[in-house]
């Protein structure tokens, strides 16, 4: 065995961060496999980080009360005593010990969203809080002139520049997630058939059955992407370093356009849903989306996404991956019989097992 | 009073359906709106949200229907019931 790193789990979709609460081994102590080396917490359960193998504990990484980030390293593992022990990567490392910020859990939400680090918002006090992240984000960029510049245009632009126009934080939301999608995945896309014409029937046919005014179209083809997951889970899940996420419940993101901002509302625990709350539930958020009153909650935690630019006439776009999903059902306008398209994080799916899937799509 | 409230939701069914590149279009106050084709969906969850602001009343999901909702008289005739209990 090499030397091996024991890394934080990934307990839950929604805390990225835990707290040790026990340590089980000491520096050079010999372990088996499979036994107890520590106990890490979140806001709702305590799990046990057991060995993967057998070995020696050669390095402990944290200390008891640290909250540490779920991947980052927690002891390192080897065959014997006297093996190298490398520093943790820069990529994977957390602050150092001495410096170590601890964060609640609402502001590593609001940081995932974000797409923010720890260390660009200052602390209130002695962590970061939600309130801290929510001030920063929403600090207007103008003030204090002297610590927010705009950036130096280049000498292309210099003539023509006149002003720079601070961005709204849904631009932002929507730039880190595009950035996510850039940086993090490995997105690629396909398309599988699809039948316009009979969702169609079959929405107006729903809409009559429940005398709906708004039309269910969307609404009913998200919930079918709902339950094709529920039928391939591996749908459902995304890649974090070394992790697969196995999300246990399918939270819709579905992309709302409105007058002003383009943003991403959760249909949350939609899997035990029936279709007329599905469409139900889909519809308040939308309207509560064009009136601007939305909360975190409502916007953020999507396992997998849907987004439609029928209403734009467009015939075929590639949609971007949202954070920490593997796949985004892209609808578009069409005639009787088309296609519709998917873009997916061939980190976690292959095209196969995509198109297999998403071909049960096609009818309603 | 009920024509006033008629003549508001005219004026902003067509507004909304020019918004859908559908200036010109006329829609008779019993026409069901969505059947019309004038209004995208889009503009259908903007209505209704103008209904509630304009008209100060909330509505749950469940009372989003053609049959509440699907027509201008239906509207007035929703609204001035709400107003009324």
């Amino acid at each position: 065995m090499a030397v091996t790193p024991v890394r934080i789990p990934r307990l839950n979709a929604n805390d990225d961060v835990v707290k040790l609460v026990r340590i089980a081994v000491a520096p050079g102590q010999k372990i088996g496999a499979e036994e107890l080396l520590a106990e890490v917490e979140t806001a709702k359960i305590v799990v046990e980080v057991t060995a993967p193998d057998s070995g020696y504990v050669l390095r402990i990484e944290a200390a008891v009360e640290d909250m540490i980030s779920v991947g980052d390293v927690l002891l390192w593992l080897g065959q014997s005593l006297d093996e190298f022990v490398p520093e943790v990567p820069a990529a994977t490392a957390g602050p150092d010990k001495a410096t170590r910020v601890e964060v609640t859990a609402k502001a590593r939400k609001l940081l995932a969203l974000h797409g923010l680090e720890v260390a660009q918002v200052p602390s209130s006090g002695d962590r970061v809080t939600a309130e801290d992240v929510e001030h920063y984000i929403g600090a207007p960029r103008s003030t204090p002139a002297e610590k927010i510049m705009p950036p130096s245009p280049s000498a292309a632009t210099q003539l023509a520049l006149t002003r720079a126009e601070p961005l709204t934080s849904a631009e932002r939301a929507m730039i880190r997630t595009v950035q996510w999608h850039a940086a993090s995945a490995a997105p690629a896309y396909l398309e599988v058939s699809f039948n316009h014409g009979a969702w169609r029937k079959y929405s107006t046919e729903f809409a009559a059955a429940h005398r709906l005014l708004i039309d269910p179209l969307l609404g009913l083809l998200a919930r079918r992407v709902v339950a094709i997951t529920r039928e391939v889970p591996a749908l459902n899940s995304a890649i974090d370093s070394d992790y697969r996420l196995i999300y246990d419940t399918v939270n819709l993101g579905f992309t709302v356009r409105t007058k002003t901002s383009l943003v991403v509302v959760v249909v949350r625990e939609a899997t035990a849903m029936e279709e007329l709350e599905f469409v139900k539930a889909l519809s308040k958020l939308q309207r509560d989306a064009f009136r601007n009153r939305l909360t975190l909650e409502r916007t953020t935690g999507a396992t997998i996404g849907f987004t439609s630019l029928a209403n734009a006439r467009v015939v075929r776009h590639i949609p971007i991956l949202l954070p920490h999903t593997s796949l985004m059902i892209a609808h578009s306008g069409g005639t009787e019989r088309g296609t519709i398209g998917v873009t997916y994080d061939h980190r976690a799916l292959d095209g196969e097992l995509v198109a297999n899937a998403l071909a049960r799509l096609c009818d309603p | 009073m009920a024509e006033d409230i008629r003549t508001n939701i005219r004026n902003e069914v067509a507004a909304l359906a020019a918004q859908c590149g559908n200036p010109d279009a006329t829609i008779a106050d019993d026409d069901i709106i969505p059947e019309s084709g004038l209004l995208d969906s889009a503009a259908i969850i903007e209505l209704i949200n103008w209904i509630e602001q304009r008209f100060k009343i909330v509505l749950d999901e469940d009372e989003i229907t053609v049959d509440n909702l699907g027509s201008i008289n239906l509207i007035v005739a929703f609204v001035q019931a709400r107003n009324a209990g």
